[in-house]
């Protein structure tokens, strides 16, 4: 069974950089990061707008050159004790300190010392919203649009409405437009939008998207696929109002209502976790003491730069290091 | 529908464009902002991101180098909203990275 220092679940944003952080502080230890994707970057690679890198790089970057800066920072160093497996997914963590994979030539065990979980984020699904619907085809996750979109040339429709007004539902409004598709609204049920002022100006005012603040969705309609939303005003307690229900067609919907670390392998490892987030000490330890996190799997980060800064500041801090010490 | 930006979208402070008035005195305009004030107002131009599969068969993502009219991007969208499948989509793509200046990015599996 092969052995190593450390271990990082995720070459994404996070991972990267705490491997960089790895190979520079303690060059003499072995480390393995694991991917499951069959090529580095992550989220990054589906987020091809810009918008990244203006803090961390200095430069304004899209997710793909983002993810190409930061891997190439990686190689620059010397790396022979980095071993990165790709198309490699992590089943379980043994309480043993051992990892279970899965990977093109069957399943494999891995022994660690040290394990950094930097396997990002996922979305809160659709079904956890509570609004009634057949369970028609034709509802995504934004992030699972783009993936369709971006990196598989897939449409998810014609015409599509849009729960939610933060960045990255205001990103893929502009992102089905550009592609030739429709929005015919953006739902949000604050006062307003929660993207930055750049987003709502580039994504919503440029196009003319419909953004209806102070509303949500109550009703998704269609029995084998979408044909359309019904949307209410909401008031202060966000508690719709059904006499101001109102039908909007569409063939798609997509759910951009936030995150949630992705957690589970350290959940099954042991490790607490408080609603819906490990508990974490001021270097990114949990409660399994061989057991850290970084990026968005310890909390949700609105930009990417912080990601890269506190997945280094977190191997900066680990012991064995005379210049130890840092804060997040 | 084209209108001009009221802010700056140079840089993620998005300066207000608004004219500078002794009710609404403002902030002052870096020179970035000016610029950009200037060029808004005669034809907003905007950068243009999207994805392409390249003659090698992997999918890149692209950047247009320096902006371009905002026009151009709603026909462009136009277009390809009456391609009649992805391969008819993935031809105009080809088409505007040629006929405009774009950055590429590999983000397809290493082959």
């Amino acid at each position: 069974m092969k052995h190593f220092d450390f271990a990082i679940i995720g070459a994404g944003a996070a991972g990267i950089a705490a491997a960089t952080e790895i190979v520079r502080h303690f060059p003499d230890k072995s480390c393995i990061m694991i991917e499951r994707d069959n090529r580095p970057g992550g989220i990054l690679l589906q987020c091809i707008h810009s918008g990244f890198g203006l803090k961390y790089l200095k430069e304004e970057l899209t997710g793909p050159e983002y993810a190409e800066e930061v891997f190439k920072k990686l190689s620059d160093q010397p790396c022979q004790n980095l071993s990165i497996c790709l198309g490699t997914t992590v089943l379980k963590v043994l309480p043993d300190k051992k990892l279970v994979c899965s990977c093109r030539s069957g399943t494999e065990t891995i022994a660690f010392d040290r394990l950094i979980l930097a396997s990002g984020s996922r979305e809160i699904p659709f079904g956890a919203l509570s609004i009634p619907s057949e369970r028609p085809a034709g509802i995504f996750g934004a992030g699972e649009a783009q993936l369709l979109i971006n990196r598989c040339g897939i449409k998810p429709g014609r015409t599509g409405v849009i729960l939610g007004a933060g960045d990255i539902g205001l990103i893929m409004a502009r992102r089905l437009i550009y592609e030739g598709m429709r929005v015919t609204a953006v739902v949000e049920i604050k006062n307003e939008p929660g993207g930055v002022r750049r987003n709502v100006q580039t994504c919503i005012h440029d196009l003319g998207i419909p953004l209806m603040t102070s509303s949500t969705i109550t009703r998704v309609h269609g029995r084998s696929h979408v044909e359309g939303v019904s949307v209410a005003r909401v008031n202060e307690a966000f508690e719709p109002d059904f006499s101001t229900e109102a039908m909007i067609k569409c063939d798609f919907l997509l759910s951009a209502v936030g995150l949630m670390p992705e957690i589970q392998l350290a959940r099954e490892a042991g490790a607490a976790v408080k609603k819906g987030h490990l508990e974490l000490t001021d270097v990114g330890q949990t409660s399994v003491d061989w057991l850290y996190a970084c990026g968005n799997a310890a909390r949700i980060f609105p930009i990417v730069d912080d990601v890269s800064i506190q997945s280094a500041d977190l191997i900066k801090s680990l012991p064995g290091l005379n210049d130890g010490g840092g804060k997040w | 529908m084209v209108k001009p930006s009221p802010i700056c979208l140079t840089c993620p402070v998005s300066c207000s464009l608004r004219p500078q008035t002794s009710e609404m005195p403002g902030q002052k305009l870096c020179p970035r902002g000016e610029i950009f004030r200037l060029q808004e107002e005669k034809e907003p131009l905007r950068h243009y991101f999207s994805t392409v599969r390249m003659a090698d068969g992997l999918i890149y993502s692209y950047k247009t180098t320096e902006p371009v009219p905002l026009k151009a991007i709603e026909e462009f969208g136009r277009k390809l909203s009456e391609a009649v499948d992805s391969q008819a989509r993935n031809k105009l793509h080809q088409f505007f990275c040629n006929r405009y200046q774009v950055k590429l990015t590999c983000i397809d599996q290493e082959k």
